[in-house]
């Protein structure tokens, strides 16, 4: 009896882990388990990557992103694919403008393009188009994007408290300006907010409003803008899937629609403070290297910006202010440059050929409209075959978007993609060929795909 | 409940996946004595698992069965190989301790 006792003890002593040491270890991996729920949850990898302080995002300055060449001057809007078709420098384009987003080519026969999808896209557009009229087009100073800076004496009726105040609040610091400034757009609806320097060489040179037929420049301006608050829109990964069509337009409409309404709200938000503020679309300046300047993103083969989080899915707005007592964002590179040189995915989707093969960026032009008025020369980029594009977009009646829709960054917002996003920075050229093989084999980035129509509307938004 | 479904539920799957790997490697330690080698394949083997589900399962959660698929091939094919070798090197062992 007294042995056998003996026997069990040294048996427990011997065993180096018992049935409580087990529930202990159990309890302890539990414990990580929780807590890394409520890692994921707390949207760590989100703030990391808003923060910039990841060690694949490196935080560069305005003269290190942005190459001119001597000869750039400021691209005058007049010169844009849309003012040139529009006022008929392009005849060929504008003989084919016309009816363009109209209900004349709606075919129920193509996925995408029929009644349903039409009603899509225009109700997504009905915000912007009441707002601010032609401001995706870049049209300035119109609707609620207007330069005037309303007073108390212009009040609509005697409720309107949305002037210009007299007086300006004075922020304690510039740490508290600049949160309250970003806390208040992305409660208006900003998913990205970033604050640039005014920067002349990113704006229009010269303004056409075609609307009312007149020319003008920064003179009419009410005010010297030395802040611009870019902000950038998430467009819906779904309908998106399906360019181009109608239902992919809608993405595009809506975020239109959305930065409309915010960047107004931004503006009034600023007049209130006692600041002077315009709020802009696609309008008075050029988004993408405001949006670079601010932090966004880095731009990209097809010349959109590209994010770290939405990757090119996004619309970007902004804010002209007087206001300057902020600290500013400054540009971040990712790896997106070297990325974009050996992918092509873009170019490779562009029903039009419009998009760039050339590896490297260059000062100026090298496709067969290189020496066209709307190529904005003078400034290391791929440049982009705006009449191809654009002659595109009036053959289908829609706005394209396949170069988004095909690149390997436009992701849905989930762990495993920005984890890949990481490993795609931290590695080298050769791996990112790789990558993109990879895209191609797991299903990502197909263009002209009428299931993906199908998917869309069959979805259920619970 | 809406606010506890999809990628919370499947965070909350692969704690619990993460955990029952931890105990079946001890117990198999206490069992048959793992050595270095063997805790690194079964270790390595548990990793490719949960991350094979973690990634098949956020594709199926974002709308795209083939990356859900090829997750399945490219990250489950190690795990099983992993699991394989290790399950051979304890049978070896213990073969040798019988």
């Amino acid at each position: 009896m007294k042995e056998s006792e003996t026997n069990k003890q040294s048996k427990k002593s011997t065993n180096a882990f018992n049935r409580r040491d087990f529930i202990k270890m159990g309890a302890a991996v539990t414990a990580v388990g929780a807590a890394s729920v409520a890692a994921a949850k707390s949207k760590a990898i989100e703030k990391i990557v808003e923060d910039n302080k990841n060690a694949n995002i490196n935080i560069k300055s305005v003269d290190d992103v942005f190459e001119f060449d001597e000869n750039y001057k400021p691209f005058n809007q007049k010169d844009n694919i849309f003012m040139a078709t529009i006022t008929g420098r392009l005849p060929e384009l504008q003989k084919k403008m016309m009816g363009f987003h109209g209900p004349g080519d709606i075919d129920p026969d193509t996925p995408g393009m029929g009644r349903l999808d039409y009603a899509l896209k225009e109700g997504a557009y009905a915000g912007v188009e009441y707002m601010a009229p032609g401001t995706p087009a870049s049209i300035p100073n119109t609707g609620v994007n207007s330069w005037k800076q309303k007073t108390k004496e212009d009040k609509h009726h005697p409720f309107d408290y949305q002037y210009l105040f007299e007086d300006q609040y004075k922020f304690e610091n510039k740490n508290e300006s600049t949160n309250a400034i970003k806390k208040a757009a992305k409660l208006y609806g900003a998913d990205l907010v970033g604050i640039a320097r005014r920067d002349p060489r990113f704006d229009y040179g010269k303004f056409i409003d075609p609307l009312h037929k007149k020319e003008f420049g920064w003179e009419e301006f009410p005010f010297e803008p030395k802040s611009v608050i870019v902000m950038a829109f998430e467009m819906d990964y779904e309908a998106y899937s399906t360019a181009p069509t109608y239902v992919s337009e809608g993405g595009t409409g809506d975020a239109y629609s959305r930065i409309t309404k915010t960047t107004h709200q931004l503006a009034v938000f600023l007049r209130i403070l006692g600041y002077k503020a315009v709020a802009s679309c696609n309008d008075t300046g050029l988004n993408v290297p405001y949006a670079i300047s601010a932090g966004l993103g880095e731009g990209s083969r097809m010349g959109l910006l590209i994010t770290p989080k939405y990757g090119p899915r996004i619309r970007i707005g902004k804010v002209y202010t007087e206001f300057d007592f902020c600290n500013y964002d400054n540009p971040i590179e990712f790896g997106v440059t070297q990325f974009c040189e050996k992918c092509k995915k873009c170019a490779d989707a562009c029903p039009a050929n419009a998009i760039s093969r050339d590896e490297k960026r260059s000062f100026y032009p090298t496709h067969g409209n290189k020496n066209k008025f709307f190529n904005n020369a003078g400034v290391k980029k791929w440049y982009l075959d705006a009449e191809k594009c654009f002659g595109y977009w009036m053959q289908i009646n829609a706005g394209c978007g396949a170069c988004i829709s095909a690149c390997p960054y436009n992701k849905p917002d989930f762990w495993h993609h920005r984890l890949v996003d990481r490993l795609t920075a931290a590695t080298p050229g050769p791996m990112h060929d790789v990558m993109r093989e990879m895209d191609d084999i797991f299903g990502y980035g197909n263009t002209h795909d009428g299931e993906a129509v199908e998917k869309f509307w069959a979805n259920k938004d619970e | 409940m809406d606010i506890f479904k999809g990628v919370e539920i499947m965070f909350f799957w692969l704690g619990v996946l993460s955990t029952l790997a931890v105990v079946i490697m001890v117990h198999l330690h206490k069992v048959y004595g793992l050595n270095w080698k063997t805790w690194i394949t079964s270790g390595f083997g548990a990793f490719f698992f949960v991350f094979c589900v973690a990634w098949s399962v956020s594709s199926v959660l974002e709308g795209e069965p083939q990356a859900a698929a090829l997750g399945l091939v490219f990250f489950g094919s190690p795990a099983i190989v992993l699991f394989l070798i290790t399950r051979r090197m304890i049978l070896k062992k213990s073969n040798k301790n019988s």
